[in-house]
């Protein structure tokens, strides 16, 4: 049996870093190294959401955006849809006087930005004319996925974890699901933690028990990849405008 | 044995020149460097080095995360120091050696006694000293006094400029600034008198404390900056902490270690240089 945070932490100490950002002010330090090991920059300042659910939505946005989608558009389009309520909030708090903050409407919850990027997933299968991805898209995305190298905890140096590490390996598994913590293991790659926790996502809004399994089963075979096209197809299929707006209502 | 001086060149007799430009050469030293060994988080606190630890957090920690974890006192500059001079002893003479042929026209070992020279050996050591001089040290000290400054004899804390408070992870330096130092990054944007007020309070205050207290005054700060205030001090159980001789820190990004490495490099190529001048007889 691992430590998952430890075994997580060492994964997030041996992954490359994805930019250098660093926040002097808003962030410490441990979210910054979290940021700069998961969440690609075009992915970071372009959301607002609620603080608890932040890092679960940046990771979400990161592996759809980077890997499955292969740009950063549905980020630009939530910060624009964040930026019209929040006029709209401006406006209510003049007359009431009641700043929100991040209890505000413009801060959206993690659903939000699952449904929202439901619906940018629908809009890119309309304009691919084809209902699931195709293999061709397949491939791209198996393509990118590879990229990721995975750690190979063989050698004792990659293994040894350190303390600090341990505390960035617990906000990671913070972030995911009780019922997906048992295919921790499985994760080896920066790619199979962005597909675990894509997938994470996709049961948990959905109530879709058929795709649900078929998930479970491509995750307890560590084809997290295979896990994570299901999820999109589905994602696509299953977001809808109403269902946005209910979300965003609930904020 | 007479030394005359030619052009700017240091002659001895039997035509032993000193070469000037040799002087201040990269000495190739071994890698990697003492102190920075180690890959894993790294506090630099007046002299003495420190890393986390699993143990049960006492009175000095740091929060990552959810987690706590205690702060360990590692081996000590000198330590690291000698037994990297010691580990690296073979290499090193060579290196020596082969810095005193470049620098030095008509020898090539320091070992050979044939030229009995002991003058050589202290106008070189002058002439090294000169090239690199040493700078006044302007580390501030803010912490409680409870950890007293280490003076171990060290190059690392004999030299080393601005390392008195620093936090070292994935070859990144953070410099440590105090609780009222970072609240001053701000002062423009709080009404005067709560300012004063704050930050008279952050010197011996909790952080959550801290952040309390702006969350219920927060009509008293730009709104733009009272997240940036805010986050970093405190925000939730989620929030960063580090405690450390009664003090409070905030790691403020500096950046990458190269320059320090760099720097750490020159005098310790300097001490090589000193060392191998030295040992002309």
């Amino acid at each position: 049996m691992i430590n998952q945070r430890e075994y997580l932490g060492t994964l997030a100490k041996n992954f490359t870093s994805l930019h250098n950002l660093e926040y002097k002010v808003v962030f410490n330090l441990h979210e910054n190294i979290f940021f700069q090991k998961l969440v690609s920059k075009e992915v970071l300042e372009k959301v607002r959401v609620k603080p608890i659910e932040y890092m679960k939505s940046l990771l979400f946005l990161d592996y759809f955006s980077r890997i499955m989608q292969n740009n950063f558009s549905v980020c630009d389009n939530l910060e624009r849809l964040s930026k019209a309520i929040r006029e709209k909030e401006r406006e209510e708090e003049q007359k009431s006087g009641i700043d929100k903050g991040d209890q505000g409407a413009s801060y959206f919850s993690l659903e939000t930005v699952v449904l929202e990027t439901g619906l940018w997933a629908r809009e890119s299968r309309i304009k691919s004319k084809s209902k699931d991805l195709t293999k061709t898209e397949i491939n791209q995305i198996k393509a990118r996925y590879d990229k990721e190298e995975k750690v190979d905890l063989s050698s004792p140096i990659t293994r040894k974890i350190e303390p600090y590490y341990e505390g960035i390996g617990e906000m990671i598994l913070s972030q995911i699901s009780d019922n997906m913590k048992p295919y921790i293991p499985g994760v080896e790659s920066r790619a199979d933690l962005g597909a675990l926790v894509f997938s994470d996502y996709f049961v948990k809004f959905f109530d879709d028990k058929k795709t649900s399994s078929q998930i479970y089963a491509k995750l307890k075979s560590k084809d997290f990849l295979s896990a994570s096209i299901i999820a999109y197809n589905r994602l696509g299929q299953e977001a809808s405008i109403d269902k946005l707006k209910l979300a965003l209502e609930k904020n | 044995m007479v030394k005359v001086i030619r052009g700017g060149s240091v002659f001895f007799q039997d035509d032993v020149k000193i070469i000037d430009s040799e002087l201040d050469s990269s000495l190739n030293l071994p890698l990697p460097l003492p102190i920075f060994l180690k890959d894993e988080l790294q506090i630099l606190y007046k002299g003495h080095i420190f890393t986390a630890g699993k143990n049960a957090p006492n009175e000095s920690y740091l929060k990552c995360y959810t987690l706590t974890f205690n702060l360990q006192e590692i081996d000590t500059p000198k330590a690291q120091e000698d037994k990297y001079f010691l580990e690296n002893a073979a290499l090193l003479d060579k290196i020596k050696n082969n810095f005193i042929g470049r620098v030095v026209n008509g020898i090539s070992d320091i070992s050979d006694t044939s030229k009995r020279m002991p003058q050589l050996g202290s106008e070189l050591t002058r002439i090294i000293n000169e090239k690199y001089p040493s700078k006044a040290k302007t580390d501030k000290n803010s912490g409680k006094g409870l950890i007293s400054m280490l003076n171990d004899g060290s190059v690392f804390n004999e030299e080393m400029l601005e390392c008195g408070r620093i936090l070292i992870i994935d070859k990144k330096v953070y410099d440590l600034l105090t609780l009222p130092e970072y609240i001053s990054n701000f002062e423009n944007s709080f009404e005067k008198t709560f300012y004063k007020k704050v930050h008279e309070f952050s010197k011996s205050a909790a952080p959550e404390d801290i952040s309390k207290m702006i969350s219920e005054n927060k009509e008293k700060i730009h709104r733009k900056v009272l997240p940036k205030v805010r986050n970093n001090i405190w925000h939730s159980e989620r929030s960063a902490k580090l405690y450390l001789d009664g003090t409070y820190w905030i790691p403020q990004f500096r950046g990458t270690y190269d320059a320090l490495i760099s720097a750490y490099q020159k005098i310790l190529e300097k001490k090589v240089k000193v060392d191998a001048a030295r040992s002309i007889k």
